[in-house]
């Protein structure tokens, strides 16, 4: 099966229904996204999937054949980091740092369709991303650092 | 990142003079470390610099969020004078990192206070080392040098070297037997807010966790743990499951059974198409709802005393005192991690190495040796990042069982666990009950009286296993363990852990007695974010609450009546009085509660406003003002303010495991609800100024999040949530009308 995922073709030889998260880890040595749960209840294996925020750890990967996925790994380029990496650094958001994957991931796909969010946005999508430390007033506020930084680099 | 360089060091010649120096005398001891021609200078155990400027610092604590890697970092920069950011953390497990002088161990809130003198002594240490060798260099008297900015400078000739081209030359000074620190006034990182050092790797995705490992040829193995703890397999169905894809082996230990699998999701497939046997367990009907009333029974008596003060009995009857009585509950709860727990471990030979993210590295080099059958300086373990502590990384028991699986297994073995397979994976808060009664008179409490009833939070036989020495044979362990549990068990020996926050740091009362029962440990305990500390003062504060309500005096005036002038922890209560406005009406429809708290050497007053909708406890603001000493990291501080109270809260609300039948009731984040952000509060944090010395903060922001929470539901409602969750206690009073 051929996969494109970080703009690169990669061929697995693997069955339909396994979920995605662990043909990335394990098959394709791409690591940044995180197993937390298995059932889509954390949020941690979230990637993009055709520009979609999805939940890796039940995502058949038959399901995204033909489709542009895109993880954590590749998100900054040529050593430049996204803008909501930026504010996430700027914020000191991460502690543990397990679940910042995604919830970057997450962020990233909520401001490529809602490029202003409010704090019920944030939270209508982010609630979905469990953060063990408590790191939720960071990320709160690093959403809308990120939103002020795309919004600067038009 | 060489991982392994410290530890060589530490099985060196001079590695072992300062094997068991602990804090005092500084751990660099006057000791000359072995240096080589390689032009690279070891200062002493824990700092390297390199020529090319790279500076690596050895970490003994643990990174598992809390941010002990940027504490160690700015502590060494401090002295060392380089700018924070150069520094590289490097892992470190030995002998001679074992701070407190009996095991290498992260926990207790005591990174902060264990690291505050060692490494700004090995940071001044290697500063004046690296002073003399430019000295030298130039021949001038090294009083007339000064260090900043990762160079040393000769300011009348206006000479600079960098300290990468001192390296060679320092190598060769002497290390100096006094080493001043800076002064207070000196300092110039210490005290401000300074970046995490760890950023970079975990915005990126960066492959830093133990479930990330890789290691050539590695294998990987899914755990079926028994349905009830102590059960055993006793025949497998296997047979289909070994023609699966991957599947390498099938492997049967008391702790479960394992499959092994090229892949990891393989192995998990073929783990969950097992048909297992197992034997019965003497808990198969153990259920916690039963014994929870069991020890809320028992706390209706008076029990084995704990503590005595004054006269309690008198106090109750002296006329015209008023006198209430109420139980409190807290149940199981598991840690629940996002990392699940996960281990490599390969076994070859004598020689053995471990890759996971521990709290407990002595136990865990320890243990394995003596499960593989090695000595302990053959086992190299490599820590890594940990997703998340809290206090379930300080048991290993998934580190035993990969050794145990690698035994067996020729090639590396990475076991991860599930997140069914963690959250069933007892070693939980224990329940904890509290029977309290207390009077009241002219508007102050005139007695206090608490009849506390839990296991001890940490089960025994493992917290043996964590301090025994690694030579110690398996037999004796189990010895010392069985014989260490009657000891608890039994009441012969205190139980400070399960009374701390109730016996210790409360309020001061005249009259005070705490009697305590101990519950025979029915399932395996751990510490959990806080330990005592994380139920005692639901109790404690919640009843404070209801005797304020009865002498009719304002919440935060009662408890200042009972804190002497000079206790800082009327500092922080004033403070969150004053930060949180409490003189003021809240606005429509929020309730309040407040309290004040000590514990792990740090003081935290608090203020939670919440509202009531639909049944729903809806927390919107916590204030809190700290206490911990001479702030180091102030947004570091604040951060884990932030996380405690997160943390708590969600436990507070609605964390629960359940027992029924042997088998634990929840599996995942659907059944074990931990806080999400729609439910999070804003948090308002203010940093009391001190000079006195800096106490940890990973753990003090937790135990008073649950009363004043339950507090201002009461404000609203005129309910009493005695009995965490508060959402289930909340919705069992509502139906009771």
């Amino acid at each position: 099966m051929k996969l494109t995922v970080n703009g690169e073709t990669r061929d697995v030889d693997v069955p339909d229904d396994v979920p995605l998260l662990w043909v990335l880890r394990e098959e394709l040595g791409i690591t940044g996204p995180k197993f937390g749960c298995g059932a889509a209840l954390c949020g941690a294996c979230t990637v993009h999937v055709d520009g979609e925020a999805r939940r890796s750890c039940v995502l058949p990967v038959g399901a995204t054949k033909d489709k542009p996925i895109r993880t954590i790994d590749a998100l900054a380029q040529g050593g430049t980091l996204h803008a909501v990496q930026q504010a996430w650094e700027e914020g000191n958001v991460p502690q543990c740092g397990y679940c910042q994957a995604g919830q970057i991931m997450t962020t990233v796909a909520l401001l490529e369709k809602n490029p202003k969010p409010s704090d019920d946005d944030i939270d209508s999508v982010l609630s979905a991303n469990l953060c063990r430390c408590g790191t939720y007033p960071r990320i709160r506020r690093a959403v809308h650092r990120a939103a002020a930084l795309l919004e600067g680099a038009k | 990142m060489n991982r392994r360089f410290f530890l060589k060091v530490s099985l060196g010649g001079a590695g072992a003079l300062l094997i068991g120096c602990g804090a005092n005398p500084p751990p660099w001891g006057g000791a000359h470390m072995p240096q080589s021609d390689d032009g690279l200078f070891d200062a002493n155990a824990w700092i390297r610099i390199h020529p090319d400027e790279r500076i690596e610092v050895a970490m003994t604590k643990a990174e598992m969020g809390q941010g002990s890697h940027t504490l160690a970092a700015i502590l060494v920069a401090e002295e060392l004078e380089v700018p924070v950011d150069r520094i590289t953390p490097v892992a470190a497990v030995g002998p001679q990192y074992e701070l407190n002088g009996l095991m290498q161990i992260t926990g207790g809130s005591t990174s902060t206070p264990e690291l505050w003198k060692p490494m700004r002594h090995a940071g001044a240490a290697a500063r004046i080392m690296l002073v003399q060798a430019a000295a030298k260099t130039w021949g001038v008297p090294a009083g007339e040098c000064s260090a900043a900015d990762g160079a040393v400078t000769h300011a009348k000739s206006n000479r600079s070297l960098t300290y990468g081209k001192l390296t060679a030359a320092a190598a060769k000074i002497t290390p100096p037997q006094n080493v001043p620190l800076k002064a207070r006034k000196d300092f110039k990182v210490i005290g401000t807010n300074v970046d995490r050092i760890d950023l970079r790797e975990k915005v990126t995705g960066a492959p830093i966790f133990g479930i990330d490992v890789q290691v050539p040829d590695m294998v990987n193995a899914a755990l079926v743990p028994p349905p009830v703890y102590g059960s055993t397999p006793t025949a497998v169905d296997d047979a289909e499951i070994r023609k699966m894809p991957g599947v390498i082996d099938v492997l049967s230990f008391d702790f479960g059974v394992a499959v092994i699998a090229s892949r990891y999701w393989q192995a998990r497939r073929a783990a969950d198409a097992l048909k297992i046997t197992w034997s019965k367990s003497h808990l198969d009907d153990f259920d916690s709802a039963k014994m929870l009333a069991d020890m809320l029974a028992a706390v209706g008596e008076e029990g084995p005393e704990a503590q005595s003060k004054g006269d309690i009995e008198e106090a109750f009857e002296t006329s015209g005192a008023q006198v209430l009585e109420a139980s409190y509950s807290g149940p199981y709860l598991a840690h629940a991690t996002l990392e699940p727990q996960t281990a490599t471990a390969w076994v070859r030979g004598d020689e053995v190495d471990i890759w996971t993210g521990t709290q407990a590295q002595t136990s865990a080099r320890n243990t394995a040796a003596r499960i593989a059958g090695v000595d302990p300086a053959n086992v190299t373990l490599h820590n890594t990042y940990l997703g998340g502590g809290f206090g379930r990384r300080g048991c290993i028991d998934a580190v035993i069982q990969a050794v145990m699986i690698a035994t067996r297994v020729d090639t590396p073995v990475k076991l991860t666990w599930s997140r069914e397979n963690d959250t069933r994976g007892w070693y939980y808060r224990p329940q904890m009950v509290a029977r309290m009664k207390g009077s009241v008179k002219d508007g102050a409490v005139t007695g206090f009286y608490a009849h506390c009833a839990s296991q001890t939070p940490g089960s025994v036989p493992d917290l043996i296993s964590q301090v025994a020495p690694g030579w110690l044979s398996e037999v004796m362990l189990r010895i010392m363990g069985r014989l260490g549990a009657q000891l608890f068990d039994s009441g012969t020996v205190p139980n400070m852990l399960a009374l701390e926050g109730m016996t210790s740091h409360a309020y001061t009362f005249e009259n005070q007695r705490i009697d305590f029962s101990p519950v025979k440990g029915a399932v395996p305990t751990l510490f959990w974010r806080s330990v005592g500390h994380s139920f005692n003062p639901f109790a404690k504060e919640g009843f404070m609450d209801e005797l304020a309500h009865a002498a009719g005096v304002d919440a935060y005036a009662f408890r200042r009546k009972h804190l002497a002038k000079d206790d800082r922890r009327l500092g922080v209560l004033d403070a969150v009085a004053k930060l949180s406005k409490w003189d003021q009406k809240p606005a429509e429809g929020i309730g309040r509660g407040i309290g004040a708290h000590f514990s792990f050497g740090s003081f935290v007053g608090m203020v939670s406003e919440a509202r009531v909708v639909d049944g729903d406890i809806k927390v919107e603001r916590v204030y809190a003002t700290v206490d911990c000493g001479q702030p180091i990291n102030r947004d570091q501080i604040i951060a884990q303010v932030e996380s405690a109270i997160v943390f708590a809260l969600g436990a507070a609300l609605y964390g629960r495991i359940d027992v029924a039948d042997g088998k634990v009731v929840q599996g995942n984040f659907h059944d074990f609800r931990i806080l999400r952000m729609n439910e999070c509060p804003e948090i308002v944090c203010e940093i009391i100024d001190s000079t006195e010395s800096p106490t940890g903060m990973g753990e003090p922001g937790v135990p008073l999040v649950a009363p004043t929470v339950a507090n201002a539901v009461f404000e609203l409602t005129g309910k009493r949530l005695r009995d965490m969750p508060l959402v289930d206690a909340l919705a069992t009073a509502m139906k009771e009308g």
